[in-house]
Order: C-alpha cells, then sequence, then structure tokens
C-alpha cells in the first residue's frame, strides 16, 4: 500500500503537470486544448530517435523535445489561436481538436505503429526508504515537479509579466486599454503549456514503459480529469486533482488487483468527475 | 442552413426510388460484375457508409443543438456490445440486434447528458471524452460482453442459426438505414424539434424567451445523437464481425469529429460523402494510403480556421451573395399592420394581468433593483423610464426569469416565482431585448416559427416521424408565417437571414414574432432604439392601436420620454433600482423637476 501511495504521488505529480498546462491555457485564452497531452507524446517520440537512434546523450534528446514542443504550442497559438481571437471558444477548441488528431496521425505514419522504449533520465538503483522501494527517476520527478510548481507561483506573483498573464486572463478587454501585449501572455500561456506537456511526457516515460500511439491516449484523460476536479481555473487546483487522480488511481489498482473488472480506477476516475460537476461544478479550488 | 430548413413542405421526392436503387444495386453489381464489387470492397464501402450514420448523428447533436460530443465511438461500441448480446447470445436476427443498438446508445447518452448538458459551454465535450475512454479501458473490455476470447462476435444473421448475409447484401441493407436515418434528420430540421435545436446553438437566451426548454431540448439532440450513434456501432460492428473495444477507441471518435468538420457542420451529404471517401483512402495503394488522418486533420485545421462553415458552406456562400437591409423608414412602417400580426390572447377575467411586489435583484453585492413593485392592469399600457443603469433591463430580465431575484411576481394570477423563463413563456409573457432577441443565422420566416414553438400542437415523437397531424400543424404555422410576414410587409425578406437586416427591421421582426405567439403582456424593451423619430412616432401609434383595438397590454422600458407621456397610462420613474416617482402622465408631467433632474436633456427630446 505505501509502495503505491510513492508510486501514485509521483505520478500525480506528472499529472498535475499536464493539468497546470491545461488551466494556464484556459484561463488564458478561454480555451480547452484537447491536444495539451499529445504534444508531449509527439516530442517523446523525437527525444526516443534522437536518443536510442542516433545515440546522443540524454540531455541533447530532452532539450530537443522541449524546443520541439514549444514550437508546435507557439506555431499553433500564431496559426489558430490569435487569428480566433473573437471567435467562437467552440471552434478554437475543435481547432485543438484537429490539432490533436493530427499529431496522433503524424505518430502512426511518421514513427509507425510499433512499440519503442526508451532509458530512464537517470540510472542507477532505486533506494529503500522506509520499507519504499524509490527509483533515482522516481526522486528526480517529484523535485523537478516540486521546483516548476514553486517557480511558476513566483512568476506569476512577483514579475510583472507574469501578472499582466495574469490580468489578461482576467479580463482581456482592460488589458488591452493598459497596455500590456495581449499577443505576447497568449503566446507565453500556449509556450509555457507545451514545454511543460513535454517535460512531462518525459518523465513519465519510464512508469509508463514504451511510447506507442495509444499507451498515452488514457494522460489527457487524467490530466483534464484532475483539472477539472481542481478547478479549470485554479493552478492551485491543477496539483491537488494531479496528486487526487494519480494517489487514487494506484490506491484503487493496488486494491482491485485480480478483480474480474477490467479498468475499475478508470472508472472511478470518470464518477469522480461526474460528481464534481454536479455538486461542485467549478472544482475545488476554481471560481465560478 | 436556411436551404435546408425551408424545404419543409417538399415531400422528400424519390425517395421510393433511392431505397429500390440502395436494395438492389449492390446485390446486382455483385453478381452481375463480380470484379467491380467483390465482397471485400463492399465491406469497405460499407465501413463508409455506416460512419457516415454515425457522422450524421454528430452532425445532428453539433451541426444543428451546437454540443460537441468527443466520445462518440463509446456510443457506437455500447450499441455493437448491445447488439452482440442479442444477436450473439440469444441468437436473434440482425435487425433485433439493430434496434437494440439504438435503444442502448440513447439509453447511455441519457445517463451521461443528465449531469452534463445542466452546465452551458464545452462539458459535454468534456464528459463525452472521459466517458469514451472509460468504456474504451474498462466496461467494454468485461468478461459479460467479450467471453473472455478477443471480442464478442456480431454475426450477419438474418434467420435461424445458419442463414447469414453476404457482403453486398449488408450493404445495401446499410444504405437502406442510412436512407432512414437521413429521413429522419429531415423530420428534425422541418419540425418544431430542428427550430429548437438550431436557436438553442445560435443564443440560449433567445431560445428560452420563444418558449423553449433549453436543457430538455439539448438533452433530446443528445439522446437522438445516441440513439443513431448506437444504431451506427451496431451496423458497424456487423461488418467488421467482431466486436472489441479496441474497435471503438479514440481515434475512431476523432475521425467521426474530423468528417463533420470537413464535411460542413450541419449539412448531410457533405458528413456522408466524407465519410465514405476516407473509409476507402486506406484501401488506396501505398504512397496514399497511410496519410488519410494527417491530410483529414491537416484539411480540419485550415477548415475551422478559414472556412469555419466547411467545404459544403463555402460551396453555399459562392452560389448564395448576400443583400443588405436598409434602416426602417416612415415608408416602410406604412406597411406595417400590426393588427395582422398580433394575436389575441383569451381574454382574462382578472384586473391586473402582471403584479410585482417588492423584485429585488442583487449582483455580487450590488443592488440593481430594490424593493420594486408595480402593476399593470389589463388593457392598458405602462411604461418604465429612468437614467441608464437605474435597472429598467434588469428588472425585465427578473420579471422574465433571466436573472435571479427576490420577491413576488403574478401573471394573471398565476406565481411565476419559482418559473424558469420558458414557463413564464408558457404562462404568457412575451418580451423582447434591447440587443435583440432573434436566432440571427434564421430567416425571418425561421424565427417567425420559432416564436411559435409553445403553439406548435403536436409531440416531439410526432415531429420525428413528421406524422400526418404534424404535417398539418407546420402547414397551418407556414400560413400563419405568411399572414405575419405579410402584416410586417416583409414578403422580400422572409427568406433572408436576419442577420442581414438593420437594425430596425430585426427590431420589428422581433416585435411580429413575439406579438404572434398572442402574449397576455406584451413586454418591451426600448422597442423604438434606432429609429428616426418619425418613424419611433408612427410605430408608437401603432402600439396604441393594438391597445385600442385589441385590447392588447403592454409594459415598455423607453428613453425617449416625450413618447412614453404621450402613449402610456401609467408610467414608472426608476433610479439606482428604486422607485423614483408614479403615475399617470399627467401628474408626472406636473411634476417636471422629476423628470428634469433624473432625465436630464432627454426630456427635451
Amino acid at each position: 500500500m505505501a509502495q503505491s501511495i510513492v508510486v501514485g504521488l509521483v505520478i500525480g505529480g506528472i499529472y498535475s503537470l499536464f493539468a497546470l498546462g491545461i488551466v494556464l491555457v484556459y484561463t488564458g485564452s478561454g480555451v480547452l486544448n484537447f491536444a495539451q497531452a499529445e504534444v508531449g507524446t509527439f516530442t517523446l517520440y523525437v527525444a526516443q530517435v534522437l536518443i536510442v537512434g542516433k545515440h546522443l546523450p540524454y540531455a541533447v534528446g530532452a532539450v530537443v523535445a522541449i524546443l520541439a514542443a514549444l514550437a508546435i504550442g507557439i506555431g499553433f497559438e500564431r496559426v489558430a489561436v490569435w487569428p480566433l481571437l473573437n471567435a467562437s471558444r467552440l471552434t478554437v477548441a475543435v481547432a485543438s481538436i484537429a490539432l490533436l488528431a493530427l499529431l496522433v496521425a503524424l505518430e502512426i505514419t511518421v514513427f509507425g505503429p510499433v512499440a519503442r522504449d526508451l532509458r530512464p533520465p537517470i540510472s542507477g538503483h532505486s533506494v529503500n526508504v522506509i520499507g519504499v522501494l524509490v527509483s533515482p527517476t522516481q526522486i528526480f520527478s517529484l523535485i523537478l515537479v516540486a521546483a516548476v510548481a514553486g517557480a511558476l507561483a513566483a512568476f506569476f506573483r512577483f514579475t510583472d509579466f507574469g501578472l499582466s498573464v495574469v490580468a489578461a486572463s482576467q479580463d482581456q478587454e482592460a488589458v488591452r486599454f493598459l497596455g500590456i501585449p495581449l499577443a505576447r501572455a497568449s503566446m507565453f500561456t500556449w509556450g509555457l503549456a507545451a514545454v511543460l506537456s513535454a517535460v512531462a511526457a518525459l518523465l513519465i516515460e519510464p512508469s509508463i514503459g514504451i511510447i506507442s500511439p495509444s499507451a498515452y491516449g488514457g494522460l489527457f484523460i487524467r490530466a483534464l480529469s484532475a483539472a477539472l476536479i481542481g478547478g479549470l481555473t485554479s493552478m492551485r487546483g491543477a496539483f491537488v486533482g494531479g496528486v487526487t487522480v494519480g494517489v487514487g488511481e494506484a490506491i484503487i489498482r493496488h486494491l482491485a488487483v485480480g478483480s474480474s473488472l477490467t479498468g475499475l480506477p478508470e472508472l472511478c476516475i470518470f464518477a469522480a468527475v461526474v460528481a464534481t460537476l454536479v455538486f461542485r461544478p467549478q472544482g475545488l479550488f476554481g471560481s465560478r | 442552413m436556411t436551404t435546408v430548413a425551408d424545404d419543409r413542405f417538399r415531400r422528400p421526392k424519390d425517395v421510393g426510388l433511392i431505397l429500390l436503387a440502395c436494395v438492389v444495386l449492390p446485390p446486382l453489381t455483385g453478381w452481375a460484375m463480380p470484379g467491380l464489387l467483390p465482397p471485400a470492397t463492399a465491406l469497405t464501402l460499407t465501413y463508409g457508409v455506416c460512419l457516415g450514420i454515425a457522422a450524421l448523428s454528430l452532425n445532428l447533436l453539433l451541426g444543428y443543438a451546437g454540443q460537441l460530443s468527443l466520445g462518440h465511438a463509446a456510443l457506437l461500441g455500447a450499441g455493437a456490445f448491445g447488439a452482440s448480446l442479442i444477436v450473439d447470445g440469444l441468437a436473434l436476427p440482425m435487425f433485433v440486434g439493430w434496434a437494440v443498438g439504438a435503444l442502448v446508445g440513447a439509453v447511455v447518452a441519457l445517463a451521461i447528458g443528465i449531469p452534463a448538458l445542466r452546465l452551458r459551454g464545452l462539458y459535454l465535450a468534456l464528459v463525452t471524452l472521459v466517458f469514451g475512454a472509460t468504456m474504451q479501458a474498462s466496461v467494454l473490455r468485461w468478461r459479460v460482453f467479450t467471453h473472455g476470447s478477443a471480442g464478442a462476435s456480431l454475426p450477419r444473421r438474418l434467420w435461424g442459426q445458419h442463414i447469414l448475409i453476404n457482403e453486398p447484401t449488408y450493404l445495401s441493407m446499410v444504405l437502406v438505414v442510412l436512407v432512414g436515418v437521413w429521413l429522419v434528420d429531415i423530420n428534425v430540421l422541418r419540425s418544431r424539434i430542428g427550430r429548437a435545436f438550431l436557436a438553442i446553438r445560435e443564443d440560449e437566451t433567445a431560445a428560452q424567451a420563444f418558449g423553449i426548454d433549453v436543457t430538455r431540448y439539448k438533452l433530446l439532440a443528445f439522446v437522438l445523437s445516441g440513439a443513431i450513434a448506437g444504431l451506427a456501432g451496431a451496423l458497424y460492428g456487423g461488418a467488421v464481425g467482431l466486436v472489441n473495444s479496441d474497435v471503438f477507441d479514440r481515434e475512431l471518435s476523432l475521425r467521426i469529429v474530423l468528417f463533420v468538420i470537413i464535411g460542413g457542420v450541419g449539412r448531410r451529404w457533405g458528413c456522408v460523402s466524407v465519410s465514405v471517401l476516407l473509409a476507402i483512402a486506406p484501401k488506396l495503394p501505398d504512397p496514399f494510403k497511410h496519410y488519410d488522418l494527417v491530410v483529414a486533420a491537416a484539411i480540419t485545421l485550415y477548415n475551422v480556421v478559414k472556412l469555419p462553415e466547411g467545404l459544403a458552406g463555402f460551396v453555399h456562400h459562392l452560389r448564395h451573395k448576400r443583400p443588405s437591409g436598409p434602416p426602417v423608414d416612415v415608408e416602410q412602417l406604412r406597411a406595417l399592420d400590426l393588427a395582422a400580426v398580433a394575436r389575441t390572447p383569451a381574454p382574462s377575467a382578472d384586473p391586473t394581468v402582471l403584479r410585482v411586489e417588492a423584485l429585488s435583484v442583487e449582483f455580487g453585492g450590488l443592488k440593481a433593483v430594490q424593493e420594486m413593485s408595480l402593476s399593470v392592469p389589463t388593457g392598458s399600457i405602462v411604461g418604465v423610464i429612468g437614467p441608464n443603469g437605474a435597472g429598467k433591463s434588469t428588472l425585465f430580465n427578473a420579471i422574465s426569469g433571466f436573472v435571479p431575484s427576490t420577491g413576488a411576481v403574478t401573471l394573471g394570477g398565476v406565481s411565476l416565482t419559482w418559473k424558469r423563463p420558458h414557463q413564464r413563456v408558457q404562462a404568457g409573457l412575451g418580451r423582447t431585448f434591447q440587443n435583440i432577441g432573434l436566432a440571427r443565422d434564421q430567416s425571418v420566416r425561421s424565427n417567425i416559427l420559432l416564436a411559435q414553438h409553445l403553439s406548435s400542437p403536436y409531440s416531439d415523437f410526432a415531429g420525428l416521424a413528421f406524422t400526418s397531424s404534424a404535417r398539418a400543424a407546420e402547414r397551418a404555422l407556414g400560413e400563419l408565417a405568411d399572414e405575419v410576414i405579410a402584416g410586417l410587409g416583409f414578403e422580400r425578406y422572409a427568406d433572408t437571414p436576419v442577420r442581414e437586416l438593420s437594425g430596425g427591421q430585426q427590431r420589428l421582426v422581433e416585435l411580429a414574432a413575439v406579438l404572434a405567439t398572442g402574449p397576455r403582456l406584451l413586454m418591451l424593451d426600448e422597442p423604438t432604439a434606432g429609429l428616426s423619430p418619425a418613424a419611433a412616432e408612427n410605430l408608437a401609434e401603432r402600439l396604441k392601436g393594438l391597445q385600442t383595438d385589441r385590447g392588447q397590454t403592454i409594459l415598455l422600458i423607453e428613453h425617449n420620454v416625450p413618447l412614453v407621456l404621450d402613449l402610456c397610462d401609467h408610467i414608472y420613474v426608476m433610479s439606482a433600482g428604486e422607485l423614483l416617482a408614479e403615475g399617470s402622465p399627467d401628474e408626472l408631467s406636473s411634476q417636471p423637476e422629476i423628470l428634469g433632474a433624473y432625465l436630464g436633456g432627454e426630456v427635451l427630446r
């Protein structure tokens, strides 16, 4: 059980990075980005090709993958989000569904349906911490998630640009008159969300073990559930939601071992999402 | 959209011929020219047609009602597994399986729709997305359905154990189902159901003001869509033969969304032809075969950004150039015959139509309306005046149920306090909006018909089947709409989308649409805004005529003080959310300090 909780914490932390991307884009441009997790999955292939295929160091592959994600995020923002500034938000959401489909299709066609694998960023033996086995990658992942959370909190609270992004999310009209560059704020949130997605995908790969188009399909569902439970407008909610989903899933999986009901964790997440929408539509920390 | 909605009475021509062709052609070609339609080709085409039906089901939801489902594959899957339980488990004919598939799809949609559709916005898309993934990972893998093997079997069983159907014949049957679904789709659009869907897609507030129960119709759209999707799943499962959760995965849900967007949201031909074309694509020779989804996704992205109405919409725009309506002048108003437009409500014994007692509205600590009380005697014209921000429109919104309020509202002796907006319309309240509550992409005629939603005397089921009673009712409504349009003097704009009319023209259409429902109380929010002084004068005379000739009761908000003093029997003056003064025009005229102090220069206008 303790082992499950630790695994859940690590995975949940990573879910919250994806969820954070969803929240950032949602507060920044009012759009649900359905491609949020797929950007990371796609760039994971880029990293795999460089690290395993071309024998480059892990760090090089990871940096290139993150840069590729940044390019996709900003590119999409320029091509589809900014020109649709005054369009219905449903239209932009549908554009992100098209991006999702495009990325899935490219994964299948360019990289093929065969599963690939990638070694973890940090090798070495697992350490025994009071009866729980923890791998170096898991420790690294926990530290990194905490660091990202701290850095973003500081950025949005203490820097002028961070504050202006928050302001832009609250009232776009007012911000136009204050002379805050709305275009830069929009590009920034989409770019940052894409980078978070790439980092999260690299961190979660050792837990999933393989890279294939279908293996990561459930990630966005987890992230979206986390964001909905925590509240689509709250960064704190994204972290609480992510950890809740991660730990809850791990515990239920642990309890359901041997059960004939496949997919019990998924069912429970779905039930939690529906319950949230019925009883507290704005999520745990969100505002209406 | 309007072209589809407007040939409502054209009997779908040649349906018999099309059906015959669907039944006869595929088996005949298979027999006469085996090279042209070998079983494999027939099967590929069948996949395409099944996905076409699935695309039609999403089109009904997204294209008409404006709600998005991202888990449609799970609805198809539910239908396919339901069919398999019946056809494989109980050895019943596949037709029973189709019916069960549709039923399962509808029930599942109902169960998801109830929690998801209470909320506005994209929540249905979110919940269906999570639902689709959950079904694929869990229920669709359970032993009950799969019997522990690679999947549940779904034979194409015609009868008994051994009478199965070959591929070309199955194709012909699926084509027949497509025609059936197509006809239901036509019925949806030409009945009050489709009008309600389209109104919800455009403007939920306007839809409610026309008496439409928005939640109910969104749910109906999703349940109908679920039934068609379940049917499509049962058909698709029969084509594959083996039903497992991998057939109904995320990629299939995405494909269905892409088909609808590429084909053109709201356009049947586009959706079906794109589905069939893209089903054939994987069978193409090598360089093309893997890239169908890449191309489809790229086209979709381009479509969304550049051609929001899809290819079919683009073609439609090329064919129809758009005129623009002139502003309303006295000349045009001369053609206006409100008495021909208005329907008289049942006479009420109650001497007071509307009674509002101590009504207050609060917006997060700000008191927008405070303890307002007013009453509107039967057959009178009552005005509400006051400076901008006095809370006049908020008062109207509270009376019609669009903003929550405290206090009591009674209409014709019936308490409205706990009623939702569409129920208040049902009780006899008709209103116009300051920013015009019409479905703007719809034609003038469609809007007049939309307003008749509550007086369409047939059930939604009768509408789906377009029974003879529904047909007769629609024909009567069509005649009524013609009269109203003639009364407006708008014959040449009958089929023009409201968006293309001038502001003043739109206001007249809205007024006519509401009047034609025969409201016991007509509430007008700035009826003369956007009209020239002479035209405003003219309109006021006609409103006065409605009162004297037909006994119409009117409550109106107006900025034009001389006009209000001239028109109304009783006037309430509001300021900062409170009642400042009330009285007959004569009483208020004798207190120029009230009018002058709070309305500034406007009194002189």
